[in-house]
């Protein structure tokens, strides 16, 4: 590690071009970034506005992370701040626990969320509980990127979806943004949150372009997204099943059928309330993500319906499309397959529509 | 702004009229194109479009009284006006609105008694009624239940039209409606039969008397004999069936002309299980013939208008492209191989034909790969003419383009074969007068004792 | 392990390994010359209050199991008897805004790193007087206030987050030291190996603290570990390695003395293998099947407290009514301790999921 003292030095003097241009007057021009842009640019803005925010992981300084997200980053804060760690997923995990229990805020990627494997022990039973076993006594202001999910001919060790697991342990928040705009303020607010918050980003979402707004701004953890109203069914999705399930709604209104779709957002906290609401209205349900279908986010989403007030709005079974049972295969063809894709998801609206389940 | 709705001219003649039925609540979301009344003439219930999208208020509700053509009968507030894009700001209010009052146009059908549509069963063979613990216990949704509770409807006395037997919502909504209906026109109400109906129908007109059934063609659907019916004058109650992959059952799939004919026999043992008439155009009339040898189906006549099924050829370019057509431009290379005059067929017909199509496209070029592979006619019905044991009469045209005239020669004696030389595939349409006389002429000759 | 392995230090001076402690610890006999440095180091008034600390921590533990043994303790726990002049000789040369992670067997870190006894056995007893309000128990007893961040559950789980905290003090410029306890089972799991290299790489403020009492459970290091002693592993690392015998109090200061400056000065981590034996099984429900009387025999007559008190007497540190002084001073807090964590309201059941996040 080099000084520190440098690294304050640039600190400074960014902050100061930043507020430079802030007062310098606001552009309200609408503009586009790519999905990793935008969350390279949430954690310059963190790292400009708060001294404590660090990065972590493997491979983000010079090579700018393994999808480049990080890109020139370390340029611009000084190898301090966007810290190459040695590849030891579990060591480096505890790490930024230790450094975010002290005083610091850590962002730590994870090459593929894949490998996050090797650091479950210190997520799940340090990072997720320290605060609860110490009775409050701690917090631990943690936030992990994890690329994930299929699509890239990557095969099984490095394409999975597997966000459930962590949404599956309390002390943790787990969101999924969708969209550059909420990958971007997802990650101001995770980072502004207390707590541990996982954030799994699609791969195939990071070169994904769409606009996002200038300076800081954070999108609320916990909180799903009605991307499109319609009638006729509901449609939960996360991640780039969101963007997939509105294809399949473009698709279907032109036959007359109206699907409102639902980004979901967050894992946890989950906003079962927008799905209780929107289910009340449309009488159906429809879960799409990209995790294993059994035991997944579908399954919580349906238990929540039929647990809710909306069970009684219900007029047609609650269907699930997830991924396969299965690891993600390399073969294109079957790697598309053990995914839910834009024509599965309406041949099953179809279905449900047609009163066929 | 508001747009004003006016009871419209619907027929030559006519100057006054009256709103037998509103589709609509006060205070519902339209949206342009949605029929939202139906207006009874001398001759025939017409439906009626929303003229404009948004929310309509003021409605005319005073049923039965006459009324002038152009009178304003309601008034219908763009988005913004009221509430916003048909999105109702509470969606307690929403779920509500949802439950009672029909938005759509399927759904406005499961409320009036002229009008039943249902999903099919997939497995009719399942009874509502779960097995094991022999209570009373019906499958049904949690909607339905809901629906039931509320209303005050008693599950054990509905058929569920879901898969598997399964009451849905709307077989509680229908039964309300049915109910309803009983204490407005007991005679109606008796005919009706709870229903589990496989295709969308509709009763076209009211009347005494065995019911008339009528099957549509390719692409057409039940509407298209609205216009035919006005000319008609028939004393007898008319049923409209929309066959699968058309108009209300547009969702439904038939996998061969077999399977077709069955989900009509199952429609018509749930929606008239009485002595009934047949009548049907072209595909429509191929059905209907088929219909007459059914073991479940028992017509007293069968009537019909240039019939596919009796030879190999068919015009394979307007089925692919008729089918195709999404717009009125695409359809209008089309229209002069039905008729020997386009001009008979009005914009109204080109409206109804495109709206219909407002979706299964695809399923409607499928149905027609299905049924008529590469110009040809995948199905007879010549062997249903021999030794039938009711009249039968054949219209046709002998300038049919679609169909050749030529396929109707060598049919059995007992067969009325009535040829109209200038005309073309829709003889009916040309000249509906003559039409309707030869079909009340068959339907009087074949009525009960 | 056995006796000797404490005696057998030559050998491993050749991979780099030091030694600190007696030649021969079963023959305790010092004259003033031979007085170890660290005895300079500490004031007298220091080394009476570690013998204190060290007392405390036995009847503490002693206390706990009798009031396990009275059914007031939920769950299990580990006990460190026999053990407490590694935590205590460790604890001695830190001060209070050093911090400390802990583990599974952590009682005796957490009073030599300054924890109250009486908010211990409330959190023994499940109250919302604990260190943790109730929700951690015996293995989870922090107390922040004084460095401590810890005991843990996991074997290995405080090592990372040491380094992690390290590295917050140096970012930090601040000039803390953090000390990472763990056991001899430890040693193998992949996050040790993980913590020492990124530990050594950026040169962090760690001492590294293993407490080799023979058994990872029942499983001896012979058995286990591919190394004499675990503090070989530090050449692998590029950072001192150094073996003390854990029930010398004077040998373990010494040690941590020279780590802890180490790391204050930014030369980075060491690793310390304090040599040691836990009287107790591993935790309440451990049978001891898998070793003999005689060594359990063998280690009690070996008692660092004993030996501490013995040695602190002959240099006249502490006199014999001192040491009766301090005994009847640590029943008297064991007792005011136990009676305030009786007395201490049970946690609400209304409040089962706070502190999952924060407020």
């Amino acid at each position: 590690m080099s000084t520190p003292i440098e690294a304050t030095a640039i600190l400074q003097r960014r902050r100061s071009s930043v507020e430079d241009t802030r007062s310098s007057g606001l552009s309200p021009e609408p503009r586009e970034l790519s999905y990793a842009q935008a969350i390279q640019e949430a954690m310059a803005i963190a790292m400009e506005r708060d001294e404590r925010v660090f990065l972590m992981g493997e491979d983000i300084g010079v090579y700018g992370g393994a999808f480049q997200v990080t890109g020139d980053l370390v340029h611009r804060f000084g190898a301090d701040r966007v810290m190459d760690t040695p590849i030891s997923e579990l060591g480096s995990a505890g790490v930024a626990i230790g450094a975010a229990l002290t005083g610091l805020r850590p962002i730590f990627e994870f090459q593929f969320s894949d490998f996050s494997a090797l650091a479950m022990e210190q997520i799940v039973n340090q990072a997720a509980k320290l605060r609860f076993m110490l009775g409050g006594a701690v917090s631990v202001p943690l936030v992990m990127r994890f690329p994930s999910g299929s699509g890239t001919g990557a095969a099984a060790q490095h394409s999975q979806s597997l966000e459930a697991w962590f949404a599956h342990v309390p002390g943790l928040k787990v969101v999924q943004p969708a969209t550059p705009h909420d990958a971007k303020g997802c990650l101001l607010a995770a980072i502004a949150d207390p707590d541990p918050v996982m954030i799994f980003e699609h791969k195939l979402l990071y070169k994904m372009k769409g606009e996002v707004p200038e300076g800081h701004y954070t999108v609320p953890l916990g909180k799903a997204r009605l991307c499109r109203p319609g009638r006729d069914v509901t449609i939960v999705a996360t991640s780039i099943m969101v963007h997939r399930s509105l294809a399949a709604a473009e698709e279907l209104s032109r036959e007359g059928i109206e699907a409102e779709v639902i980004d979901l957002r967050s894992l946890r906290p989950l906003d079962r309330d927008t799905l209780t609401q929107s289910v009340k209205r449309t009488h159906r349900l429809v879960c799409v993500y990209e995790g294993v279908k059994t035991l997944g986010i579908g399954a919580e989403l349906s238990a929540s319906i039929a647990e809710s007030d909306a069970f009684d709005y219900l007029d047609a079974p609650i269907l699930r499309l997830g991924g396969a049972e299965c690891p993600i295969p390399y073969n294109p063809e079957l790697e598309k397959a053990a995914v839910p894709q834009t024509p599965t998801i309406i041949a099953a609206v179809r279905d449900l529509i047609g009163g066929r389940l | 702004m508001a747009t004003e709705v006016i009871l419209p001219r619907v027929d030559m003649d006519m100057t006054e009229g009256r709103i037998s039925r509103w589709y609509v609540e006060e205070g519902a979301s339209v949206t342009k194109g949605q029929p939202i009344f139906e207006i009874e003439t001398e001759k025939a219930a017409m439906e009626v479009e929303a003229p404009a999208s948004g929310v309509i208020r003021d409605l005319a509700t005073a049923l039965e009284m006459k009324l002038p053509v152009g009178s304003v009968i309601a008034w219908i507030d763009a988005a913004g006006e009221s509430g916003g894009k048909g999105m109702r700001s509470s969606t307690e209010d929403r779920a509500e609105t949802k439950a009672k009052t029909p938005t759509t146009p399927d759904e406005t059908a499961q409320y009036s008694i002229e009008e039943q549509s249902a999903p099919p069963p997939m497995q009719a063979d399942h009874p509502a009624q779960l097995e094991g613990d022999g209570s009373a216990f019906r499958r049904a949704t949690p909607l339905a239940r809901h629906l039931a509770r509320e209303h005050d409807v008693d599950l054990s006395s509905l058929e569920g039209s879901g898969p598997k037997g399964r009451i849905q919502a709307t077989d509680v909504e229908r039964s309300r409606a049915k109910a309803d209906a009983a204490k407005a026109m007991p005679d109606r109400a008796a005919r009706a039969k709870p229903s589990g109906a496989v295709l969308h129908c509709r009763w076209l007109r009211q009347g005494e008397g065995v019911p008339l059934v009528m099957i549509h063609g390719f692409g057409a659907d039940l509407n298209a004999w609205r216009l035919f019916l006005a000319a008609a004058r028939l004393g007898s109650p008319v049923l409209g069936i929309d066959l699968p992959g058309h108009g209300g059952s547009a969702a439904r799939k038939a996998p061969s002309f077999d399977a077709m004919v069955a989900q009509v026999a199952a429609t018509l043992r749930a929606e008239c299980s009485d002595a009934l008439h047949l009548a049907g155009h072209s595909l429509g009339g191929a059905v209907a013939a088929a219909l007459s040898r059914h073991e479940e189906t028992k017509p007293l006549s069968l009537f019909l208008i240039a019939p596919a099924g009796l030879g190999r050829e068919i015009n394979g370019e307007f089925i692919s492209g008729f089918a195709r057509a999404q717009s009125a431009a695409e359809l209008a290379p089309f229209l002069p191989m039905l008729v020997s005059d386009p001009s008979v067929l009005g914009s109204s017909f080109i409206k109804a034909t495109l709206r219909q199509r407002n979706g299964l496209d695809a399923g409607l070029e499928n149905l027609g790969a299905t049924l008529f592979p590469g110009a040809t006619q995948a199905f007879s019905i010549r062997s249903v003419f021999e030794g039938l044991p009711i009249p039968a009469k054949i219209v046709l045209g002998g300038q049919d383009q679609i169909i050749p005239p030529r396929y109707t020669s060598g049919l059995p004696g007992n067969v009325a074969i009535h040829a109209f030389p200038a005309l073309g595939h829709m003889p009916h349409v040309e000249a509906p007068d003559a039409v309707a006389r030869l079909l009340r002429e068959l339907m009087q000759s074949a009525a009960p004792k | 392990m056995g006796l000797e392995d404490v005696t057998l230090r030559e050998k491993s001076v050749a991979s780099g390994v030091r030694q600190l402690g007696r030649a021969r610890p079963q023959n305790p006999s010092r004259d003033a010359v031979s007085m170890p440095s660290v005895y300079r180091r500490l004031s007298a008034e220091s080394l009476r209050q570690a013998l204190r600390k060290m007392h405390l921590i036995r009847r503490f533990e002693e206390s706990a199991e009798d009031a396990y043994m009275r059914g007031l303790v939920h769950g299990t726990m580990h006990l460190s008897i026999g053990q407490e002049a590694s935590a205590v000789g460790i604890c001695a040369t830190l001060e209070p805004t050093d911090y400390m992670t802990s583990t599974h067997r952590g009682h005796g870190h957490s009073i030599a790193k300054g924890a109250q006894v009486a908010r211990m056995f409330a959190e023994f007893f499940g109250k919302e007087d604990g260190y943790c309000r109730g929700r951690g128990g015996s293995m989870h007893i922090a107390d922040v206030s004084t460095g401590n961040l810890g005991a843990n559950g996991i074997v290995g789980g405080g090592l990372p987050i040491a380094v992690g905290v390290a590295l917050s003090m140096k970012k930090q410029r601040r000039s803390c030291v953090v000390v990472s306890f763990f056991g001899d089972g430890a040693n193998n799991e992949g996050a040790f190996h993980e913590a020492l290299n990124m530990a050594s790489i950026w040169k962090l403020p760690v001492v590294f603290v293993c407490e080799n009492n023979g058994y990872g459970m029942s499983t001896s290091t012979e058995r286990s570990t591919a190394v004499k002693d675990v503090a070989e592993r530090a050449c692998a690392y590029s950072m001192p390695g150094i073996v003390v015998d854990g029930n010398d109090f004077a040998a373990v200061a010494q040690a941590a003395f020279d780590a802890v400056e180490r790391a204050r000065r930014g030369d980075g981590p060491s690793l310390i293998e304090s040599k040691t034996y836990r009287i107790r099984g591993h935790s309440r429900s451990d049978r001891n099947r898998y070793r003999t009387k005689e060594e359990i025999e063998a280690w009690l007559a070996r008692d660092p407290i004993v030996a501490f008190e013995r040695e602190l007497a002959r240099l006249g540190f502490v006199s014999k009514s001192g040491i009766e002084a301090i005994r009847t001073d640590v029943e008297c807090e064991i007792a005011e301790a136990i009676a305030f964590a009786k007395a201490s309201p049970a946690p609400s059941v209304e409040e089962l999921t706070r502190y999952v996040y924060s407020d």
